[in-house]
């Protein structure tokens, strides 16, 4: 090790010893901790208030789904195909759509005439029951 | 002198703590670390200011989510991790440059009584201390006040023992000449 070297290690060693003396100098604001601690308390309140506020959304929504399906007619049947309001036009109508010897777009546009017709027959049926 | 090993088992055992009693344990945690994260936070940001509201937000988080910490190897490390990388996202925030200033003013201090004497000498090593780049301050910090190995520097700051080695070395040449250059201005004066 040279004498410079020496030297430095000595230099590096007194601002190490300066340096660690002042460690304590800077210091937190005697506000921060009554910040801290109520920021986390808001916080906290918010969580919870929106966690109730969640669970209170789902059982509303689950009340709801539950209470639409058991009563509504439409909803409430096992399939749509029995129902009245699946007409056997449009059933028709699909089967030939789904039939490879037809001619392609009159199938389709009859099925999109029946599929307009039983939105129109839907609609009517909502609003009644509504 | 707090041994570091001893300090950092004890902010695992207010880590525990805070997941287990959740907000009511924070101000244990807050007692043990404040002024501890401050001051790194205040390597960094070079403002008291902002390096406060860095810890409040840490804190904060820390306090909504404990298993965090509890979960971590070292939650002390984790911790000054976390305050580093909301300052660096603090600093992105505000657009700016962090200045390159000796100056004090926006620091709290403590000045006991038996050390009035020594406050020239604590003025002179933060002002130089501040004129350091970022992330040699931050090494500084980290080695000489929290006593933490290389590699376990390289571990928060993201970097190799070796950089971390490296950027200690020339913070060390700078505050040298820095210190016995105000030394010398104070004493010829």
């Amino acid at each position: 090790m040279s004498t410079n070297s020496f030297h430095w290690d000595d230099a590096i060693d007194d601002v190490e010893a300066i340096v660690r003396s002042a460690g304590h100098y800077v210091r937190a604001s005697d506000d921060l901790r009554p910040r801290v601690l109520e920021m986390a308390s808001v916080q906290r309140g918010e969580e919870w208030a929106q966690r109730c506020i969640r669970r209170v959304a789902l059982v509303v929504i689950l009340l709801a789904t539950f209470t639409t399906v058991g009563r509504h007619p439409l909803l409430s049947s096992g399939t749509t195909t029995g129902h009245p309001l699946f007409s056997a036009e449009l059933e028709q109508s699909l089967t030939r759509a789904a039939m490879p010897n037809v001619g392609a777009s009159q199938s389709s546009w009859s099925a999109v005439e029946a599929l307009t017709n039983l939105r129109e027959r839907q609609a009517e049926a909502l609003r009644l029951t509504f | 002198m707090v041994d570091p090993s001893c300090f950092a088992h004890r902010v695992r055992e207010c880590t525990e703590q805070l997941a287990v009693h959740g907000v009511a344990a924070l101000g244990s945690l807050f007692d043990l670390t404040s002024h501890r994260l401050v001051r790194f936070a205040v390597a960094v940001t070079r403002n008291q200011h902002d390096a406060e509201d860095c810890v409040q937000t840490v804190l904060v988080r820390v306090a909504g989510r404990p298993q965090l910490l509890a979960a971590a190897d070292s939650p002390w490390a984790y911790l000054l991790r976390m305050v580093r990388n909301e300052a660096l996202a603090l600093a992105r925030r505000k657009l700016r440059r962090v200045a390159s200033t000796g100056d004090l003013t926006d620091l709290v201090t403590l000045r006991r009584v038996d050390e009035l004497e020594q406050e020239e000498t604590f003025r002179a090593v933060w002002s130089a201390l501040r004129t350091l780049p970022p992330e040699q301050a931050e090494v500084v910090v980290l080695k000489i006040w929290e006593e933490m190995t290389f590699a376990e520097i390289g571990g928060i700051l993201e970097t190799s023992p070796h950089t971390a080695a490296s950027r200690y070395q020339y913070a060390m040449q700078k505050l040298a000449r820095k210190l016995s250059k105000q030394y010398r201005e104070t004493h010829v004066d």
